[in-house]
């Protein structure tokens, strides 16, 4: 049996307690103290209509937090298109689902904050900006560019401390138009998708580094542009993310949007 | 004071306790819980090479007391893909659960629930068969299902028949009467699971004397078997 009739209650004790002044009713949370890059990892679909809300914490993020947040948006699941679709524009690539297994993910949308998750996207908040501040002995420096037939990536890590882990890079891709149910709106023919999972550059689980301090280490990766009659990159919205992952855990990340000119 | 406030909050607690009633609806209609409701309202965009069909009945779910335990199960009997993003987020399969969803007290929860088919043109439009249940999951006796029939035969909206049961007390045992096959599940009103099978026609179930709560198609009675 529930108890039903606690307003009364709760009023009687409520009147006994003494005013909060006004200059003590908030508890300001005092801004992050930025020490990482943070990658987060949005598990989404074009028929999942409660993504778009999620999409838009996205973008609130990424003005609260600009370089410090890596945000890739992976279709996966139930609610995810193909890429492979002959219809319409699909979103959801084969590795895709590979992640979004591994994490157990049968829920959209739902995200992963530095490798720690399946989390709603009502935590995600808090997620960033608890892993935003965690110390870390690496640094690593990105840059990615395109000659319109293969995009070039160049990836510098540094770490303080002796440190080893799988360095996995991406393909994303932004300002893709194609359908998305929305729980408000319903079908959006026209929805501009951002930051969207597009291929991993150095396999599913990218490639094993051990780090010697202060010894700094690069590397370099191609990847051919994807031109196909269903999936058509477009140069000039691809960026590269890359982050070291450590026993589930990411160390560390980086963003870079590709140029349209080669690295010299 | 304080003893006296405490005095008064039991007193409250207790002249307001109250059963969970957990209630389906389509629109503003409330649904009979173990009844068969068909509704055969649907979208069907022809894009040439293939056809799209949306059916969506506006499912929602109400209570009587504020819960955030509550479990919503939808399973298509008939196969197909459905979805449901009840509480947030989205699930997709022929069987679906959330857990741990929150009602307020009065709310009617949208359940967001549909069936969307990509079919060739000439393909027919399924009839989609899902059984809906949910359950306060701290209240035993709180279940509460229906089966929806959607492109079924019927009007846009209607409750088809419902299977005649009966559950009486006798001596040492409890018997049953229903058309068709039904769910019965006894448990102890503790939520201690006695009995469970898909039963059909009459028959018995002997019981130690006690209280227990009895659920066949859907609908839960409290029963004493001496």
């Amino acid at each position: 049996m529930k108890p039903i009739n606690l307003i009364p209650a709760i009023a009687l004790l409520a009147a006994s307690c003494d005013g909060i002044p006004p200059g003590e009713r908030y508890i300001e949370v005092p801004a992050a103290k930025v020490e990482r890059v943070v990658l987060l990892e949005d598990f989404t679909g074009q028929n999942c209509q409660n993504c778009p809300a999620a999409h838009r914490a996205i973008e609130k993020l990424q003005e609260q937090y600009g370089a410090n947040l890596a945000a890739v948006s992976i279709h996966a699941g139930e609610f995810g298109i193909p890429a492979t679709n002959t219809r319409y524009t699909g979103l959801m690539q084969p590795e895709g689902n590979v992640y979004n297994n591994r994490y157990g993910i049968d829920e959209y949308p739902m995200g992963v904050v530095d490798g720690r998750g399946p989390l709603n996207s009502d935590q995600w908040a808090k997620a960033v900006y608890d892993a935003v501040s965690k110390p870390t002995p690496l640094s690593i420096s990105l840059a990615a560019a395109t000659d319109g037939a293969t995009v070039e990536i160049e990836c510098g890590l540094l770490s303080t401390a002796e440190l080893s882990g799988n360095l996995v890079v991406w393909i994303t891709e932004s300002g893709i138009t194609a359908r998305q149910e929305d729980k408000d709106l319903g079908r959006v023919e026209n929805y501009t998708h951002d930051n969207v999972f597009r291929a991993c550059v150095n396999g599913i689980d990218g490639e094993a580094v051990t780090l010697a301090p202060g010894e700094p280490l690069s590397l370099s990766y191609s990847i051919p542009l994807r031109n196909t009659a269903t999936e058509k990159w477009v140069p000039a919205n691809l960026a590269a993310v890359a982050f070291l992952k450590k026993g589930g855990a990411v160390e560390q990340a980086a963003r870079a949007n590709v140029t349209n000119q080669p690295n010299n | 004071m304080k003893k006296l406030y405490t005095i008064l909050l039991a007193a409250l607690c207790s002249a307001g306790a109250a059963a969970t009633e957990l209630t389906f609806w389509i629109g503003n209609q409330k649904i009979t819980p173990g009844t068969t409701v068909a509704f055969d309202e649907m979208t069907v965009n022809d894009l040439g090479t293939y056809k799209e069909v949306t059916m969506d009945p506006g499912l929602s779910l109400s209570t009587n007391i504020f819960s955030s335990d509550i479990t919503i199960t939808a399973t298509c009997q008939s196969g197909q893909t459905i979805r449901m993003c009840a509480g947030g987020s989205c699930k997709g399969g022929e069987s679906v659960t959330k857990d741990n969803v929150t009602i307020a007290t009065g709310q009617k929860l949208p359940l967001e629930f549909e069936y969307v088919g990509e079919l060739d043109p000439e393909e027919a439009i399924p009839t989609v068969t899902t059984l809906f249940e949910a359950e306060d999951t701290t209240e035993p006796g709180s279940k509460t299902s229906f089966i929806l029939v959607m492109n079924g035969k019927g009007a846009s909206l209607s409750v088809l028949p419902a299977p005649a049961t009966a559950i009486t007390p006798a001596e040492g045992t409890i018997a049953y009467s229903v058309e068709g096959n039904a769910e019965l599940t006894v448990t102890t009103p503790g939520g201690t699971p006695m009995y469970s099978a898909t039963v059909s026609g009459t028959g018995t179930v002997p019981l130690p004397a006690g209280l227990y709560i009895a659920t066949l198609a859907g609908h839960s009675i409290k029963i004493l078997v001496k």
